[in-house]
C-alpha cells in the first residue's frame, strides 16, 4: 500500500489541509505527523463523528505550522520567543552598522528606492483621490447628474431646462429629491461698502437636501421666506469678509444691488459645484415662465434607496414624452424637432469627467520608473551578495542554519527598504501637499487630494514588494551557493555565478527597455505639444489684456443706461495710452464660458440661425453658438475678417442689426456663394438679419478641437434689448505696451464709471490659451520628467555593471595586456558588453513601446503613437547616453596594468 | 541541556514504555503536566533526541488507519535515562534548602 493515503472510497481527513501540511512538515517527519494525525482522526470520527474529527484535524493543522517552519528553517530546536526575539533584532541592530559602513551603497539603493516608490505613491495618492475616493457627501454613490441629449438639434449635450426640471419633480418615482443651479458672477457689497466681485450658484433651495449637507450655522433656504431671496455664505467669504461673525446670519446684504437676507454659512470645505463659488442664492424662478427649451441649469438630483442609474434613466423616458403641452414652448412640433433624450450619469463620474486616461497614463509611467528603481537596487545587491558570501560561509561553518542566514540577509533588505519606503513616502506627502495647493493645472477634485490611509497602506505594499523581492531574491541567492567554496579559494572565488551574471545582465537590459518606452512616450507627447502651439487659433493671443464685469440689474435696467454704460468703458479704453483698441464679447474663447449678457433676447449661447431661402435639412445642426459682441471686437482679438467688414458704431443702432458669421458655418449655409449681405433669422418669428461679414474660424475649444460654427450677434442691439439681467461681459484690449502694466489704470476707469462694479479674472489672453493646455502640459512633463529620471536610473544600472564588471575580469584583461592586447582592444572589449546589453534593451523597449503608445493615441495630435521618426531618434538617444555610460568603466580597464591585476589576490 | 519539551518527552517515554509513539507521548504530558503541545513539536523533540542519541526507534508495518503508513516507535536509551538523571540532580541541588523560602510559601 502507498504512503500517499487509503484506497479511494474509504473515508480520509481533509485532503486540502493534507495537502497543506504536506507542503510545509519536513522530509524526515512528514509521514509520520500525517500516519498519526490520521489514525487519530479515524479514531475520532468513529467516535465522535466526521465533524468533530475534521475540527479536531483542523486545529491540529494549524498548531502544527510553526513546529514545522522552524524545523525547516530555523534549526530543529524550537527557540524559546526571547530568544527568537533578540535574533531578529539583533541581525537588524548588526545590519544597520553594516549598512552604515558601506555608505555610497546605502545612500544609493536608498534614494534610489525612495524616488521610485515616492513618485508612485504620489500618483496613487492622485489616481485615489480623483477616480475612486467617494465625493464628500453622505450616501453619494447614489447622487447622479442630469442632462439631455437633442438630437434632432444636432446636440449631444444640453443640461438640464427649468421645464422640464418642473415636470420631472412633480411627477417622478426614482428620485428622493432633484435640484437645479446655474452659476454666475455678482457683485456683493461688504460691510464696509467696498464691492467684490464673488462668484455665485444660484439654486433651487432642495440643492441642499439633495446632497445631505446642512449649513454650518443658519437655517439655510427657506422656501416659505418673504419672497425675497436669500443667500447662503461660503466658510472663506464668511471668514474673509465677516470676519467669522456669526451674527452675520439673518442680516441684509446687497447682491447685485439687491437687498438679500444672509440665511447661513456653509461648512469649511463645502465646494458644490467647484471650488471658487463663494455664494449660493435661492433660484426662485417665476412658475409662469418655464421653458422646455431653457437649457441653461445643471441637474441633479438623489436616487431613491434601491433604485439604480438605469432605471432612473427609463423612469425620466416615459416622463419627458408626457411633457408636451405643459408649457408654452412644448409643443409637438418642438418636441418632435428636439427628440429629447434624459441621460443620468453618477454624479462622481461627471465630476472625474475625461481625466480618467491622463491619470492612468501617469500610473503607468511612475509604474516604470518604479520597476527601474528596483531593477537598480537589485543589480546593486546582486554585487553585494557576491562580496557577502564569505561572511555567509563563515556563518554555515559556525552552525548557522538556513533560517539564521535567511535572517542575517533578510534584515538588511527590510531596513534598506523601510529606509527607502519611509523617505519616499514622506516625500509623496509632502509634493501631494504641495500640488494640491499650487497645483498649475485644473485637475478635478484637487482640494481634496491627500496622502491617505489607502495610499499609506499602498506605500508599505509597494515598500514590501520592492524591497523584499528586489532586495532579497538576490541575496537568497547566497543560500543556494556552496558554502563550502566559499570559503575556499578566497578571493579566487568571489566571482558571480553565470546564474547571477545572467540575472544582473538581464536587469540592466530591463531598465533600457523601460527608460526608452518612457522616453519614447514622451517624446511623441512634446511633439503634439509643438504641433499644437503651431495651430493657428484664429486670434492673435500675444499682447491682449482680457478682464470681466458683472453689470448687475439695478441701475441699468433700461437700453440707454445699459449700452451707454458700457460705450463709455470702451471709449475710455480706447483713450488709455497704450491701448491699440478695444471690445467686448459675452464670452473669450477658450475660458468655456458660455454666458453672454442676457438681457437681450439674441445673446443666448445657443440659437437656431435660418438662412433665408435655404431650409434646413435633416441631420444638419439647428443651433449655432452666438457670441454678442461690440464693435472694436475683432480687431482687438486679431480675428481676420475674410469678407465684408467688421461692425462699426453705427451698426449696433441699425435696424435689423448685421451680423457676422464664422467661415465655416458661411460655408455650410452659403456654399460656394458669399454669405455677405444674405439675410439670417433666429426664429420664425424674428426679423432677418444682414451678413455684414464672414471671419476666421476660432479656436474656442482649444487648439485639439475644431473651430465650432458661431454666429457674432450685436452685444448692443436696441431693437432686442429686453432689460433682464445680471449680465456677464469681457472685455479685450489690445496693447502695444506690456498687458498687464494697464491692469492699475484699467480698474480705475472702472470703478470712475461706476463705483459698485469690481472688475475680475484679469489675465491676459496668452495666460488663458497656457491654462486651456495646462493639464496636457502638465501630463507631458510628468512623463518626460519621468523618461528622464528613468534614463538616469537605466544608465546608472549600466555604468554600474561595466564597473563592476571591469573589476571582476582585472586578472583577464591584465593578462591579456601582458600578452600584447592594446588599449584600444580594452576599451572595445567592454564597450562590446555595454553596447549588447544596450542594443537588447533597445529592442526590447521599442516593442513595448509600441504596444503601449496606443494609450496615449487620444492625448496625441497629429503624430501617430508609432511614429517611426520618433521611435528611431529615440532609440539612437539611448544609443549615445548609453556609450557615454560605458566610456568611464572602458577607460578604466585600458589603464589596467598587467603586474597589479594578477599580484591582486 | 535538555529543554522542557525534550524533558517532558523523556519522562513521557519511560511511563509508557515499550509501546510509545508520538500521540500517546503527548497525551501523556497533557495529562500529567497539563501542556498541551502539537503532534508536530513532539516529533521535532523526539528528532533531536535520536540525534544526541537518546532514543532509539523502530518501524511498525504499514496500517490502514494511517493511510498506509508506519507507526514509528521510540524507547528510551540509557543515554537518555542518564541525561534525565544529570537534570533532576542538577535541579535538587539548585533547590536545595529552598522549601521553607518565604517566596515559596502559598497566600
Amino acid at each position: 500500500m502507498s504512503a500517499s493515503g487509503p484506497p479511494h472510497g474509504i473515508d480520509r481527513p481533509p485532503r486540502l489541509l493534507e495537502w497543506a501540511l504536506r507542503l510545509i512538515l519536513p522530509e524526515p517527519v512528514r509521514d509520520h505527523v500525517l500516519g498519526d494525525l490520521a489514525e487519530e482522526w479515524a479514531r475520532r470520527k468513529a467516535t465522535r463523528g466526521v465533524a468533530a474529527a475534521g475540527a479536531w484535524y483542523g486545529i491540529e493543522a494549524l498548531r502544527s505550522v510553526v513546529p514545522a517552519l522552524g524545523m525547516r528553517y530555523g534549526g530543529h530546536a524550537p527557540r524559546m520567543r526571547s530568544h527568537r526575539g533578540a535574533g531578529l533584532m539583533g541581525e537588524v541592530r548588526y545590519a544597520a552598522r553594516r549598512l552604515a559602513r558601506s555608505p555610497a551603497f546605502t545612500t544609493t539603493a536608498s534614494l534610489t528606492l525612495a524616488v521610485g516608490i515616492g513618485a508612485t505613491v504620489a500618483i496613487f495618492a492622485l489616481v485615489d483621490g480623483v477616480l475612486y475616493r467617494p465625493l464628500p457627501y453622505p450616501d453619494s454613490e447614489r447622487l447622479v447628474v442630469l442632462r439631455h441629449a437633442a438630437p434632432g438639434l444636432g446636440l449631444g449635450d444640453v443640461e438640464l431646462s427649468d421645464g422640464l426640471y418642473e415636470h420631472y419633480r412633480a411627477s417622478n418615482d426614482v428620485f428622493e429629491e432633484m435640484a437645479i443651479w446655474q452659476e454666475a458672477f455678482v457683485n456683493l457689497d461688504g460691510p464696509d461698502g467696498e464691492a467684490l466681485r464673488v462668484e455665485l450658484a444660484l439654486a433651487t433651495p432642495s440643492l441642499l437636501p439633495v446632497l445631505g449637507v446642512r449649513p454650518l450655522h443658519g437655517p439655510g433656504f427657506d422656501a416659505n421666506d418673504d419672497g425675497g431671496r436669500s443667500v447662503l455664505l461660503s466658510y472663506g467669504l464668511w471668514q474673509r469678509r465677516y470676519g467669522g461673525d456669526p451674527s452675520v446670519v439673518g442680516r441684509m446684504t446687497l447682491v447685485n444691488g439687491a437687498a438679500r437676507r444672509i440665511a447661513g454659512v456653509m461648512p469649511r470645505d463645502f465646494r458644490f459645484p467647484r471650488p471658487g463659488i463663494d455664494l449660493w442664492m435661492d433660484l426662485g424662478f417665476d412658475r409662469d415662465d418655464l421653458r422646455v427649451g431653457s437649457f441653461y441649469y445643471r441637474g441633479a438630483a438623489r436616487l431613491r434607496p434601491g433604485v439604480t442609474v438605469q432605471q432612473a434613466r427609463e423612469g425620466l423616458d416615459r416622463l419627458v414624452r408626457t411633457v408636451e403641452g405643459e408649457f408654452p414652448d412644448a409643443t409637438p412640433q418642438r418636441l418632435s424637432e428636439m427628440r429629447l433624450t434624459p441621460l443620468v450619469t453618477p454624479m462622481k463620474d461627471d465630476v472625474v469627467g475625461d481625466v480618467r486616461t491622463t491619470l492612468w497614463l501617469l500610473f503607468g509611467a511612475v509604474g516604470f520608473v518604479l520597476l527601474i528603481a528596483c531593477a537598480n537596487v537589485a543589480n546593486l545587491n546582486l554585487v553585494r551578495a557576491v562580496a557577502r558570501e564569505r561572511e555567509v560561509a563563515v556563518r554555515a561553518a559556525l552552525g548557522a542554519g538556513r533560517g539564521d542566514l535567511l535572517r542575517y540577509l533578510l534584515a538588511e533588505s527590510t531596513l534598506l527598504a523601510a529606509v527607502g519606503g519611509v523617505a519616499g513616502t514622506l516625500a509623496a506627502w509632502a509634493s501631494v501637499r504641495v500640488f494640491a495647493t499650487r497645483a498649475p493645472v485644473d485637475l478635478p477634485r484637487l482640494d481634496e487630494l491627500a496622502v491617505g490611509g489607502r495610499a499609506l497602506a499602498f506605500a508599505a505594499v509597494i515598500t514590501a514588494v520592492a524591497g523584499m523581492v528586489f532586495c532579497l531574491l538576490p541575496a537568497a541567492g547566497a543560500l543556494r551557493a556552496d558554502r563550502g567554496g566559499g570559503l575556499n579559494g578566497a578571493g579566487r572565488a568571489l566571482t558571480a555565478s553565470p546564474r547571477r551574471q545572467r540575472t544582473q545582465r538581464a536587469l540592466v537590459a530591463a531598465q533600457v527597455a523601460l527608460a526608452l518606452a518612457l522616453l519614447v512616450g514622451s517624446s511623441l507627447m512634446v511633439q503634439t505639444s509643438l504641433r499644437l502651439a503651431r495651430v493657428d487659433p484664429g486670434f492673435d493671443h500675444r499682447d491682449l489684456l482680457t478682464f470681466e464685469i458683472a453689470q448687475p440689474l439695478r441701475g441699468y435696467e433700461t437700453y440707454e443706461r445699459s449700452a451707454g454704460f458700457q460705450l463709455a468703458l470702451l471709449d475710455s479704453l480706447r483713450a488709455l495710452p497704450g491701448v491699440l483698441s478695444a471690445g467686448a464679447v459675452g464670452g473669450l474663447p477658450m475660458t468655456g464660458t458660455e454666458g453672454g449678457s442676457s438681457w437681450t433676447a439674441t445673446s443666448r449661447f445657443l440659437q437656431p440661425l435660418e438662412a433665408e431661402g435655404r431650409p434646413a435639412t435633416d441631420g444638419e445642426p439647428r443651433e449655432v453658438r452666438a457670441r454678442a459682441v461690440t464693435h472694436g471686437y475683432f480687431e482687438a482679438m486679431g480675428i481676420s475678417v475674410l469678407e465684408g467688414r467688421a461692425p462699426r458704431p453705427a451698426d449696433q443702432a441699425a435696424d435689423g442689426a448685421p451680423v457676422l458669421l464664422s467661415a465655416n458655418l458661411a460655408a455650410r449655409l452659403f456654399p460656394g456663394a458669399s454669405a455677405v449681405g444674405k439675410l439670417v433669422r433666429h426664429s420664425d418669428d424674428a426679423g432677418w438679419n444682414t451678413v455684414l461679414g464672414v471671419v476666421a474660424d476660432v479656436s474656442e475649444d482649444g487648439n485639439d478641437e475644431p473651430a465650432p460654427e458661431i454666429v457674432y450677434v450685436p452685444l448692443l442691439d436696441a431693437s432686442t434689448f429686453t432689460g433682464v439681467g445680471p449680465g456677464y461681459l469681457a472685455f479685450a484690449l489690445r496693447t502695444g505696451v506690456p498687458p498687464t502694466s494697464l491692469v492699475p489704470a484699467v480698474r480705475w476707469i472702472v470703478t470712475t464709471l461706476d463705483a459698485r462694479m469690481p472688475i475680475g479674472s484679469v489675465r491676459t489672453m496668452e495666460e488663458i490659451v497656457a491654462a486651456k493646455s495646462a493639464r496636457f502640459t502638465f501630463t507631458m512633463v510628468l512623463i518626460l520628467g519621468a523618461g528622464i529620471a528613468a534614463t538616469f536610473l537605466g544608465t546608472i544600472g549600466l555604468y554600474g555593471i561595466l564597473s563592476y564588471m571591469v573589476g571582476q575580469r582585472r586578472r583577464e584583461i591584465g593578462v591579456r595586456v601582458a600578452l600584447g592586447a592594446e588599449p584600444g582592444d580594452v576599451v572595445r572589449l567592454v564597450l562590446r558588453e555595454g553596447v549588447a546589453l544596450t542594443v537588447i534593451g533597445i529592442g526590447a523597449g521599442m516593442a513595448t513601446a509600441a504596444l503601449l503608445t496606443r494609450f496615449l493615441e487620444a492625448l496625441l495630435y497629429e503624430v501617430s503613437p508609432t511614429d517611426p521618426a520618433t521611435f528611431a531618434l529615440t532609440a539612437a538617444a539611448v544609443l549615445v547616453v548609453a556609450l557615454i555610460a560605458c566610456t568611464v568603466p572602458a577607460r578604466r580597464a585600458a589603464r589596467v596594468q598587467p603586474v597589479e591585476a594578477v599580484a591582486a589576490d | 541541556m535538555l529543554n522542557d519539551t525534550e524533558r517532558l518527552v523523556l519522562l513521557a517515554l519511560l511511563r509508557l514504555g515499550e509501546d510509545a509513539y508520538a500521540m500517546p507521548i503527548r497525551e501523556e504530558i497533557e495529562n500529567r503536566s497539563g501542556r498541551s503541545l502539537s503532534v508536530t513539536a513532539v516529533y521535532a523533540a523526539l528528532e533531536r533526541l535520536e540525534r544526541h542519541g537518546y532514543v532509539e526507534t523502530w518501524l511498525s508495518d504499514p496500517r490502514a488507519e494511517r493511510g498506509g503508513r508506519a507507526r514509528k516507535h521510540y524507547r528510551i536509551r540509557p543515554s537518555g535515562a542518564e541525561a534525565l538523571r544529570r537534570e533532576r540532580d542538577a535541579e535538587d541541588r539548585m533547590w536545595e534548602g529552598l522549601e521553607t523560602h518565604p517566596a515559596l510559601k502559598g497566600p
